[in-house]
């Protein structure tokens, strides 16, 4: 597989074992701990979200043991948002058992609650005037208050909670990490697993900041309209795919969170597509991993079929969704039912300035054909693809195969010819084939511009 | 398979049709035999002197009368397929030259030789010719980048193997899983199962398996050969092609078989012996 796209694969993977001992604990020093609390506060309210700016620079820079008690201190503060004088028992974070509560000290307790005020925009409220918070916090603090204030009077509900999933996130996909990232549930790490041409080449910690945006995102009760967390899934997915980053518990999370979406069940089937292919099978037959740990990919078969439930899934919710029903049809030939991704392809009539669905549609129709002996149809169906791209190898390698199939020897020969004949710029633009497997992700960067475009214009 | 075939002046063909290939595949009028390639060994080394009266060839379990056996004489059509992904880069891409050079000088003026490359775009950068220096400087220029289209790859070199009527040999050189390929594996041996080219392949051990390139030499009567490095590249190539020329290439009219579908061939040597065939072709 190419590292010419630097892309190579990514598993996020479960750990099923204790792996080696998580970094050391919380810091010893109490007030850096809060500070940096206070930090990463200030720099939700910093970050110009999709930018790479100060705000990223200093958040990424922090330790795998920082991040992880960033990660119970963001879940802690984001329940005191909620109620600054909440009792005790709110402090204790949802990772921990009750057998073991958290160390926070009776200074540091004082000092989230005075922080959630200002995050909360609460610092007017009674309980925070109790607290002292109006002079406890500095003008950059007040500042945000007043913002968060402001914010919630305009019906937007986890100013702070919503940028700072943001940050995470942006901070995610601003460069490899190499922090271990604590499953929400379990308390134990996850890890990435590195692919190479269809062979594990290695193995580091995942980025434990998807999971404190996720958890970001959960804490906060969206007003009517707010899409913002479903666009973030939406976009991140995407991303991820773009970049052949797989994570199984992104989409995981995501379905749970929003069931219905048509797109995050479109982006789960692609996904399943993905880990049915050649290159991710070998890796889950052949990468070794530390002990306790499996890679979160199912095999072929179950993978093909979860992908056409998704794909399938889509389709209820969206009946015009073509990409869904193309990929569906894909599916359908991978697992041996050429009629019935036949039965599905010849419904799409894919826009004209969709030349890639009309491309995908007319070779897997062409496969179907083929499959289901319609071969004259195969042909036609092949012959059409090579017009949309007449620079592309795939289809004249079809329609020779297909020709070698019926004996033709002529043919088979005529289309090989054709395929050396093509002068070198007319193959520059690629076959879309070789991009199908990143297709679904084409259009990432309009989800993340419409994703940011309301920060780009919101008051600071 | 069938094949039409010059069955009689093969050597002769190969010999006029020498040096004046274009870029266009040539296409042969034939006559319906059906050749195998045959390996005879005994304790490892190849024997040598066999006539067609010591070969015994069923075909679908009804003996046929051979037309013709040759030895050493018919010139070859040697076709390289190489893996030019970006995994075949550096050291192992001059290795895999160097390979390629050894075995265009192992080739006899008579022999035809052509250059197919696949990273994910397959390239036919020299045609069949018996220039040896046009292929070599081909080589020289041939360059990794992108994924692999193995299976697609091999099809096409299958392609030039059928597209001339000499004695086919097809030497794939793959070092990683196939990423790219439009092409099923299934379909692309279907196609080798029609065709008499045979296929050697040389492939770098990987956690992958080369499941295909395994399937692909078994059913045309070549060899894979999985190396640890590429170190030793060279002396695999050459070997490659010296075990090729001590075949037998036998030919025979098929008589009181249906035409179509699949034909079990069972390859007998009556002295004994180990016998390396294709195990059947299709029709």
């Amino acid at each position: 597989m190419t590292s010419d796209r630097r892309a190579r694969l990514f598993f996020a993977a479960l750990l099923c074992f204790g792996f080696a001992r998580l970094a050391q604990a919380a810091s010893l020093d109490p007030g850096a701990r809060v500070l940096r609390v206070e930090r990463w506060i200030k720099a939700t309210f910093a970050h110009q979200p999709g930018s790479k700016d100060d705000a990223v620079t200093e958040v990424s820079l922090w330790s795998a043991a920082e991040l992880r008690d960033l990660f119970v201190d963001e879940s802690i503060i984001a329940r005191l948002m909620r109620d600054p004088g909440s009792t005790k028992k709110i402090l204790i974070p949802a990772t921990t058992s009750a057998r073991q509560p958290f160390p926070y000290t009776d200074w540091q307790v004082h000092r989230l609650r005075v922080l959630a005020c200002a995050a909360g925009g609460l610092v007017r409220t009674s309980v925070c005037q109790q607290l002292k918070a109006p002079w406890e916090i500095d003008p950059v603090l007040g500042r945000l208050s007043d913002a968060v204030e402001a914010a919630t009077s305009r019906g937007e509900n986890g100013f702070v909670l919503r940028r700072g999933a943001l940050l995470h996130g942006d901070i995610a996909m601003s460069g490899p990490m190499s922090v271990m990232a604590p499953d929400t549930s379990s308390g134990q790490p996850r890890i990435r697993v590195h692919v190479d041409d269809g062979e594990s080449t290695g193995f580091t910690a995942a980025p434990i900041h998807w999971e404190m945006a996720r958890m970001l995102f959960d804490n906060v009760t969206p007003a009517p309209g707010d899409t913002l967390a479903r666009d973030w899934y939406v976009a991140t997915a995407a991303w991820m795919q773009s970049r052949e980053q797989h994570d199984t518990v992104h989409l995981r999370h995501a379905r749970e969170v929003f069931p219905d979406d048509p797109e995050i069940a479109f982006l789960s089937g692609c996904q399943q597509e993905t880990y049915a292919s050649a290159a991710i099978q070998a890796v889950v037959r052949s990468a070794v991993l530390p002990p306790g740990y499996s890679l979160d990919v199912p095999k072929e078969p179950a993978a093909l079929r979860d992908a056409e439930a998704f794909f399938r899934r889509t389709l209820a919710q969206n009946p015009r969704h073509l990409e869904a029903r193309i990929r569906l049809g894909h599916v359908l030939l991978a697992r041996g039912r050429p009629q019935d991704a036949a039965s599905e392809l010849r419904q799409i009539v894919a826009p004209a300035d969709e030349p890639g669905l009309r491309y995908f549609t007319a070779m897997f129709l062409g496969a179907a054909e083929e499959g289901s002996s319609r071969l004259d149809e195969a042909r036609a169906a092949y012959e059409s693809a090579a017009a949309l791209f007449p620079g592309a190898q795939s289809p004249l390698l079809a329609l020779s195969a297909l020709a070698t199939r019926r004996g033709d020897r002529s043919s088979a020969l005529k289309h090989i010819q054709r395929l050396f004949d093509l002068p070198a710029v007319l193959r520059q633009p690629n076959d879309p084939w070789w991009q199908y497997r990143v297709s679904q992700a084409r259009n990432v960067d309009a989800l993340f511009a419409a994703m940011y475009e309301p920060f780009m214009q919101a008051p600071r | 398979m069938r094949r039409r075939l010059f069955s009689a002046i093969v050597a002769a063909l190969a010999m006029l049709t020498a040096g004046v290939h274009s870029q266009d595949v040539t296409f042969s009028s034939r006559v319906e035999a059906v050749r195998v390639d045959v390996l005879v060994t005994d304790n490892g080394q190849p024997v040598r002197g066999l006539s067609a009266a010591d070969f015994e060839i069923r075909d679908n379990g009804i003996a046929q009368q051979i037309d013709l056996i040759s030895f050493e004489q018919v010139p070859l059509n040697v076709i390289l397929a190489f893996d030019m992904s970006d995994s075949v880069a550096g050291d192992r891409l001059e290795r895999l030259r160097s390979a390629g050079a050894a075995i265009l000088a192992g080739l006899k003026k008579e022999d035809q030789s052509a250059l197919v490359t696949f990273s994910e775009s397959v390239s036919l950068l020299s045609p069949l010719t018996s220039d040896v220096a046009q292929v070599m400087r081909a080589l020289g220029r041939a360059n990794g980048q992108g994924g692999t289209s193995l299976v697609d790859g091999t099809y096409a070199g299958i392609q030039i193997g059928e597209s001339d009527a000499g004695r086919a040999l097809l030497i794939v050189f793959s070092d990683g899983l196939d990423t790219s390929s439009w092409l099923q594996p299934e379909k692309v041996l279907d196609a080798a199962k029609r065709s008499d080219v045979v296929a050697y392949a040389v492939a770098v051990r990987s956690p992958a398996k080369p499941d295909f390139l395994r399937e692909l030499t078994s059913f045309t009567g070549g060899r894979l050969f999985e190396v640890e490095k590429t170190d030793n590249l060279d002396a695999v190539f050459i070997g490659i092609l010296e075990e090729f020329r001590q075949r037998y290439l036998v030919s025979y009219t098929p008589r009181g078989v249906a035409r179509e579908g699949w034909h079990k061939l069972d390859v007998r040597v009556k002295r004994g012996g180990t016998v390396k065939a294709r195990p059947g072709y299709q029709s």
